[in-house]
């Protein structure tokens, strides 16, 4: 059966001929010892390959739409196993491209391949290069990011200077007047179905192209014309293309691959804020666009100072300082395309062609030279001992020297907020118990503002009249949540109608609607009334309030309403500052100090469990890791948290509810907690991944490295 | 080992090896994500509003489940039929539950009372806590 099975299929495929075929392109000769750019071509060629397996896994999560597209790039990011490595390898894998397309046109320009007869390779291996490009710049978009959004923006705007037709070459691109919602399905549409298949046709091209002519031999022109191939070959030596420039290839992607999985694990782009209306600071484009555009900021008004006919070219034929960027940056763009055609010269050494190693040199050095300007432009440079500041267009400005003792700035404290400062910074010091006594308020304290919204003093009208309790009363708890007097004792607290009604003064109307005395002034809710006064809110407290505290105390103990615990007008928050108050159940002998001191315990627990918490949250939080929906988690356990405070007042009869519900809460927060754990430890142990890699990189490295050195020179 | 199988060993543990890596990757890219965290209990209302054969619909952890009084007890079931996982709906004038897909019917126990079905609907894990009905996740 196996023997007919293989008769069956070598019939159908002749594999046979194949291996054969492949075998004859290994052996086929190749000029002796190729340049190590030599290998830039396959090495591009690999990260074309990983950037489609990558891509095509970003697909399964990525979603092409306005609202979706940042969350689900934040999803592959944070979620999805292997996603940030995924996401972050794709976007290094362009760099990478063409990082590695930039040495490839080197070693062409280098050795004169672009030459008769391999003209149209050059023009096929140029389009591959703008269409790279135009991947770039399409996917920059996609996770519709602030970077991405404003940086495709100023790119697509640059068509507005073509004279006439720009709005609608922009519209087109767009499909909006401006970069919007639906920019991102045509920018997909392009980046994933219609580019890779005009990639792979160029691609195929240019890989035919080059196995028709060959590598291009170290000959010149007129040589290799005469003799062939073969013969310009033989002239300066050759050796087949396997083994040496196969195991080269070999090495030079290992390490390729390695440095991409380092640059993604270790450098990631960050994802950053979703694209919004405002303009963030210090938006640049990529790297690889940085020339071009820091070279078009030197076409504005300011050029008409040095060329003024500039301006009549403005004037007569429209060709804006703008435009005439635009077209030199073309213009050079369609010279190097022509190159083949410009230059047929030829020699291919380059001593012999001083000249075009000359230009292309000046070329080169003022690329690199826009490219970091571009870079620098609008940062601050520290060099030679002194800091410039580097304008727009990346002219340099000393700036003055910083005085030796600058005094340093006292840091503003928040009343009430250092313990929620300390629990929130970093994840070391934030996970060890909170210190004792204070313990770790759950809001920060704000100022409290010293108007209302209807334009009144706190108060409103009852603070000229009552300014002593106005003052016990601010900063108190009912303060910071904006219970106005009003709020508990009734009456009118509000700007009177003008003209008053008749028989109405001032004072009878804020008292309106407020108990009298028999006296006549204004009655303060009595004692035994408080519990009911009080609970009118708080309907938690009344309805578990035990009448050990005040209807019928232990014997030999006083009675307590809620101000004895609270106080009056300075009411104070539940928590600690409220336990250790004067009227609290502190001395043991007391028999409502046990079930108080429990309480206090079972709460202080949840406490600590929630400053770790928050602690641990905010160190995910600053390694990027979108936390709202952990966040939201949180603040319900410190809902469940307040919603079972009131319980204490139960003095023993709400034990068990009391703790289960902290028992409830405490679950959460561990639920919460193992999350975050979990997904610091996967951060944690991402440079395993990295140092597996460069293991193995480094292994075959070192086996095809011994291959090497063994082969005869 | 030879010079020819040395040779061979270089040229193709590079290739395997990346590969190898690679497919790793996507195998795990790929696995299936931590299911989001499951509520441990639903409360579904007072047990009063079962009262006159109504059957209350309710998703809990993204099943859906259907609530009832049925002599004197309160059942609930998960309202994937266990034919092929269409979701069977209460039809008050047949009395009995329903599956769009194939036609399978169910009682208000969950037994089946006409196949395709052969097994009962899947009965969800509840407590009456102070006279409301409330569900309760197994797994949490
Ligand atoms: S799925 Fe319900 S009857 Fe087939």
């Amino acid at each position: 059966m196996p023997v007919r099975l293989s008769r069956w299929l070598v019939e159908r495929a002749p594999l046979a001929g194949l291996l054969e075929r492949l075998r004859a392109q290994a052996g086929r000769p190749v000029p002796r010892r190729l340049s190590w750019l030599y290998t830039a071509g396959t090495l591009a060629a690999f990260f074309f390959g990983l950037q489609f397996v990558t891509g095509c896994l970003l697909l399964t999560v990525y979603v092409p739409d306005e609202k979706l597209a940042y969350s689900s790039v934040q999803a592959l990011e944070h979620k999805v196993p292997l996603g940030f490595l995924v996401r972050q390898m794709h976007a290094w894998g362009s760099s990478f491209i063409v990082l590695v397309l930039g040495f490839h046109v080197l070693k062409v320009l280098w050795y004169g391949a672009y030459k008769r007869p391999r003209e149209l390779t050059w023009f096929a291996g140029c389009i591959l290069l703008a269409l790279t490009l135009a991947f770039c710049l399409s996917g920059y978009l996609l996770p519709w990011n602030q970077l991405g959004y404003w940086a495709t923006r100023v790119s697509v705007a640059t068509l507005d200077a073509v004279p006439g037709i720009g709005q609608d070459l922009k519209a087109l691109a767009c499909g909006a007047p401006e970069v919007s919602g639906r920019t991102i399905g045509r920018f997909f549409a392009l980046h994933v179905m219609i580019l890779p298949w005009l990639l792979a046709a160029f691609a195929v091209l240019h890989v035919a192209l080059v196995l028709v002519h060959g590598i291009t031999p170290k000959a010149s022109v007129a040589e290799e014309q005469e003799l062939g191939y073969r013969g310009a070959l033989d002239l300066k030596g050759s050796e087949p293309f396997f083994p040496r420039q196969v195991y080269r290839e070999l090495l030079v992607l290992n390490l390729g691959f390695a440095l991409l999985v380092t640059a993604a694990v270790y450098f990631p782009w960050e994802l950053g804020e979703p694209a919004s209306p405002q303009t963030p600071q210090g938006i640049k484009p990529e790297w690889y666009f940085l020339p071009v555009y820091q070279f078009l900021k030197y076409f504005d008004e300011s050029l008409y100072a040095y060329f003024p006919f500039l301006q009549h070219f403005e004037e007569g034929l429209g060709l804006s300082t703008e435009l005439l960027g635009i077209c030199c940056v073309n213009l050079v763009a369609l010279l190097a395309f022509l190159l083949p055609v410009l230059d047929r010269g030829k020699h291919r050494r380059m001593s012999r062609r001083p000249i075009f190693g000359t230009l292309a040199l000046l070329v080169l050095l003022g690329v690199t030279l826009l490219g970091v300007l571009g870079y620098l432009s609008g940062r601050r440079v520290t060099a030679f001992g002194r800091t410039w500041e580097l304008s727009f267009k990346g002219y340099p400005t000393l700036l003055p020297e910083p005085p030796l003792s600058p005094v340093p700035e006292e840091p503003r404290r928040v009343p009430g907020g250092e313990g929620l400062a300390s629990a929130a910074s970093g994840s070391s010091g934030a996970d060890g118990p909170p210190a004792a006594g204070g313990g770790p308020p759950l809001a920060v304290t704000l100022p409290a503002a010293s108007h209302r919204a209807d334009g009144l003093p706190l108060g409103g009208t009852c603070g000229p009249c009552h300014e002593e309790q106005l003052a016990e009363w601010q900063g108190s708890v009912h303060d910071r949540n904006q219970v106005q007097c009003a709020g508990c004792h009734g009456g009118i607290d509000t700007a009177p109608p003008e003209p008053l009604p008749e028989g109405l003064t001032p004072e009878v109307y804020a008292h309106l609607g407020i108990k009298q005395k028999r006296s006549g002034g204004a009655a303060r809710p009595a004692k035994k009334e408080l519990t009911g006064f009080c609970g009118r809110c708080h309907e938690g407290v009344r309805s578990v309030f035990a009448p050990e505290h005040q209807e019928s105390p232990p014997e030999g103990r006083p009675s307590a309403t809620c101000v004895s615990c609270h106080s009056n007008h300075t009411v104070k928050e539940a928590g600690d500052e409220t336990y250790d108050g004067r009227n609290a159940y502190t001395e043991a002998s007391d028999p409502r100090h046990a079930p108080f001191a429990a309480a206090r315990a079972a709460f202080r627990e949840v406490e600590v469990g929630l400053a770790r918490v928050r602690g641990r949250l905010g160190a995910l939080r600053e390694a990027g890791y979108p936390a709202e929906a952990l966040e939201k988690e949180i603040e319900q356990a410190e809902r469940g948290l307040k919603d079972a405070r009131p319980l204490v007042h139960g003095l023993g009869r709400e034990t068990e509810r009391l703790a289960a519900r902290t028992a409830e809460v405490r679950a959460e927060l561990e639920l919460v907690r193992g999350d975050i754990d979990r997904e610091l430890a996967r951060r944690d142990e991402r440079w395993k991944l990295v140092a597996g890699v460069w293991a193995v990189a480094a292994a075959l490295s070192a086996l095809i490295a011994a291959k090497l050195r063994a082969m005869p020179a | 080992m030879t010079r020819r199988a040395f040779e061979h060993l270089a040229l193709l543990l590079t290739p395997l090896a990346w590969t190898g890596g690679v497919l790793a990757g996507v195998l795990k890219f790929m696995s299936p994500l931590e299911p989001g965290r499951r509520k441990a209990k639903l409360v579904v209302g007072p047990v009063e509003r079962l009262a006159g054969g109504r059957v209350e619909s309710v998703v809990f952890n993204g099943r859906l489940i259907h609530v009832l009084e049925e002599k004197g007890e309160v059942v609930a079931v998960d309202a994937m039929c266990t034919h092929l996982e269409c979701t069977v709906s209460w039809k008050a004038g047949e009395g009995c539950f329903v599956c769009p897909c194939h036609g399978g019917r169910f009682d208000r126990q969950g037994k089946v009372v006409a196949k395709p079905p052969v097994e009962p609907l899947r009965r969800q894990k509840l407590a009456i806590d102070g006279g409301q009905v409330v569900l309760l996740d197994e797994g949490v």
